[in-house]
């Protein structure tokens, strides 16, 4: 108890004049909104929260993006950005899912391929056609899940990768790390690995422009693999991290530039930056964008240059944009948005790339959005005015 | 009479003004409730200066005595100087229990030392700035003992918190991430149900069965089944004018009946409205929609979400719900004390909060002595306190309520 008397002789702080300036700590350049994983016009329920976590992002047919989420189940689903669009399609439930990690691809014909991460029918594949699907005034349709065969038997999968050309896709198997790939042409999946057996590897992989696979093996050293030859072979470099931090490190986002034909990526542990030539094999350090742990999305934007997120769960995500022209790393900001919803994204686990440069952000939180984030438009001048 | 006090004639009683001239940099009182003892507890928060700490306060209602009990932030550890966000509020997070103790959680916004202005999103992986997160614990005002059960979110506050004294377990909301979590007392254990929306609801109530109740972004209900853990989203949604989503209209304010047979509430949000939620009526229980919460003829509504300031719900000894708002006056706009008649919906002017030049900025919660009289937090002015409202031919003794009228949230 207090005598009030000695708290009327105290001597309390004084408040120090207020700062001038705009302090804000929101995304200012460019533009978000969000889209609530529902029909256009509120039109149908939501997925339901506990559900609605994205953890995949890929862009299909059309400019349309497709999503898998992740929770108590887990739910495929469709956003049309066109103009009779903009909503976001449930298309169901992915039977015996209830997470879909970095594990969807669209084929060049537009059918999805994808990969259950957790859940009881984990490690099936399972396609779904979308050369139906539309949104429009009158509603939408999009095609059934067909469910695939098991390419590692009791295992979940992650990380799956596209190459178009080929007509393939590669992933890996979540808990000894196998490597395969699966042949759309004849439905056929093959093992051509095995990154870890002990569990020190990254789910991550990514193409770069000639369709030779990356990832990161045990200790996070960097592989490739050559379909041309049939070959994996180390690299020698490895993921960057903080000094003694190399084994909590996992590769947790890549992309690859066509801009300057890099793969960029970001480690788990500490959320460095980095850029793989893929000719040379090196890799470089390019920094951290904010002092949060984790980098768990980039996507390559058509001004040539790498959005992201930095922060980590039960964190505050941050946009950031790595410049290669400028060598620049430069945070934007929270990503808050007012529409569709007044909503501050804290956890985001996937992104991709719009037909028209936007950049897509999947949320993954209990309750989650679709964030879509327009870069500014580069000032255009002639240069003879 | 206590020195400090001052007193206005009202309809139906006097109006008392009680600043808590000790503290004269604390600036809100957002925990405010009635102990077992029949004592009044209030949470004098300081979030506009940099440096200050929440005090726990007690006012004897027989003595009409005030007294500075607690400052909390050195007592869980965290002194107001040490540079992180300081433990300056406890909000809506002041509960009292059966067992004679207060079930307390601490809150953010306050600045550190030195700094005009805090943000949790411009701090958040500052390990100095950052608000270390909110401290759960149990205060004994009859030995002054403090049982300290550390901090249950991280980096965040609690904006609202329930007792369920039953189970022996607390719910809470964070701020800012606005995530449901629930406390187990017994085993210490936190338990996170996830994230719940953006807007943070100011209350969490309970039904008879233990029931959590508050709502999403858009007023829909959620509820937290009693011995469950699980969030659920009724189909049931806090009213709003016509054409318009629900946006905001989180709860502000929620008080059971007299009989407990429901639950009245109002919104903070641009409806200032009045509901009554019955959750015993079957499926996801029913809503009605009592209206706006005074008739503001055509004053505008929707111009500042704050303006109106539907707060401080309590039922008097009369039966009536008394709550104070922002009334549209020909010079400036001014706080009244007001009473709605649940038998009829009749509103009425109890009177106009003022003490001369003194007006305040914002109601922040009520609760009754068990004499009948009725207690008002102030928030916005330094130094904060309270407001008592004193009806006329109340009972001289304790008996007007008891420990069972008293709500077990914040």
């Amino acid at each position: 108890m207090y005598r009030e008397e000695d708290l009327r002789k105290r001597t309390w702080p004084v408040k120090p004049p207020a700062y001038r300036g705009d302090y804000s700590p929101y995304v200012r350049e460019g533009r978000i909104i969000n889209r609530v994983l529902r029909n256009h016009q509120s039109l149908s329920e939501p997925i339901p929260d506990g559900e609605s976590a994205i953890t995949s992002l890929c862009r299909g047919c059309h400019g349309r993006i497709y999503g898998a989420t992740s929770g108590v189940r887990s739910h495929l689903f469709l956003y049309d950005p066109g103009p009779g669009g903009d909503g976001v399609c449930d298309i169901g439930v992915i039977p015996g899912a209830t997470g879909v990690r970095q594990a969807l691809v669209a084929a060049p014909d537009g059918t999805l391929y994808g990969a259950i991460s957790e859940g009881p029918e984990a490690g099936r594949l399972f396609r779904c056609l979308t050369d139906r699907d539309f949104q429009n005034e009158f509603g939408y349709g999009c095609g059934p899940v067909e469910m695939l065969g098991v390419p590692v038997p009791g295992e979940g999968i992650a990380g799956l990768v596209l190459d178009g050309r080929r007509r393939r896709f590669y992933g890996v198997s979540r808990a000894s790390g196998k490597f395969f790939y699966y042949d759309l042409q004849d439905d056929r999946s093959e093992v051509k690995a095995e990154l870890d057996a002990k569990g020190r590897f990254s789910e991550r992989l990514v193409l770069d422009g000639a369709g030779v696979v990356y990832g990161c093996r045990s200790e996070g050293e960097f592989f490739r693999y050559d379909p041309a030859v049939d070959r994996l072979e180390g690299l020698g470099a490895h993921l960057p991290a903080l000094a003694g931090r190399e084994m909590y490190n996992r590769l947790e986002s890549a992309v690859f530039n066509d801009y300057d034909g890099l793969i960029y990526g970001g480690g788990s542990a500490d959320g460095v930056l980095f850029s793989l030539d893929p000719a040379s094999g090196r890799v470089r350090s390019l920094g951290k964008a904010s002092a949060a742990a984790g980098c768990p999305a980039l996507a390559a934007g058509f001004d040539g240059r790498i959005y992201g997120i930095s922060g980590t769960r039960s964190g505050m995500a941050r946009l950031f944009r790595y410049d290669p022209d400028e060598h620049s790393l430069e945070d934007l900001g929270l990503p808050l948005a007012a529409s569709e919803t007044f909503w501050h994204g804290y956890e985001f686990s996937a992104a991709c790339t719009g037909s028209a440069g936007e950049i897509y952000l999947g949320e993954s939180d209990r309750v989650s959005h679709l964030f879509i984030y327009f870069p500014p438009v580069l000032r255009r001048r002639r240069a003879d005015v | 009479m206590a020195k400090n006090e001052r007193v206005q004639s009202v309809a139906g009683g006097r109006l008392e003004y009680l600043p808590f001239e000790a503290l004269p940099l604390h600036d809100s009182v957002w925990g405010l409730c009635t102990g077992k003892d029949g004592m009044i507890y209030a949470s004098a928060c300081g979030e506009c200066t940099g440096g200050l700490s929440v005090f726990i306060l007690r006012y004897d209602p027989a003595a009409r005595k005030l007294e500075y009990l607690l400052e909390v932030g050195p007592a869980v550890g965290q002194p107001p100087d040490n540079g992180h966000a300081t433990q300056c509020k406890i909000h809506y997070c002041l509960l009292p229990g059966s067992d004679g103790l207060l079930y307390c959680a601490t809150h953010a916004s306050g600045p550190p030392l030195g700094d005009p202005i805090w943000r949790p999103w411009n701090c958040w992986d500052d390990p100095v700035r950052n608000f270390p997160g909110s401290y759960l614990f149990t205060y004994d005002p009859a030995s002054g003992r403090l049982d300290n059960f550390g901090i249950g979110p991280l980096k965040e506050g609690s904006r609202a918190l329930a007792l369920d004294e039953k189970r022996h377990k607390l719910y809470g909301l964070t701020w800012p991430r606005n995530h449901f979590y629930v406390y187990y007392l017994d085993q210490r254990r936190y338990l996170d149900l996830g994230r719940i929306g953006d807007i943070n609801p100011q209350a969490i109530f309970l039904d008879r069965a233990g029931n959590a109740y508050t709502t999403d972004d858009y007023g829909w209900i959620l509820r937290c089944e009693a011995g469950r853990d699980r969030l659920q989203r009724l189909g049931v949604q806090c009213p709003s004018a016509a054409g318009r989503t629900g946006w905001h209209n989180v709860p502000y304010d929620v008080v059971p009946a007299p009989d407990w047979s429901c639950f009245y509430g109002t919104d903070w949000g641009f409806e200032s409205r009045l509901w009554r939620y019955d959750p015993y009526a079957g499926g996801d229980g029913r809503m009605d929609d009592l209206g706006p919460a005074f008739p503001l003829g055509s004053a505008r509504t929707e111009r500042s979400m704050e303006h109106w300031q539907v707060r401080g719900l309590v039922f008097g000894a009369d039966g009536k719900l008394y709550y104070t708002m922002r009334l549209p006056e020909a010079a400036k706009d001014s706080t009244w004390l007001l009473r709605l008649d649940p038998a009829n919906g009749k509103r009425e002017k109890v009177g106009r909060i003022r003490f001369g030049e003194h007006e305040p900025v914002a109601i922040a919660s009520a609760t009754p002595d068990f004499y009948g009289n009725l207690y008002f937090a102030e928030a916005g002015l330094s130094p904060t306190g309270l407001y008592i409202y004193r009806p006329t031919g109340i009972s001289s003794q304790p008996t007007t309520f008891s420990f069972k009228d008293i709500k077990p949230w914040g």
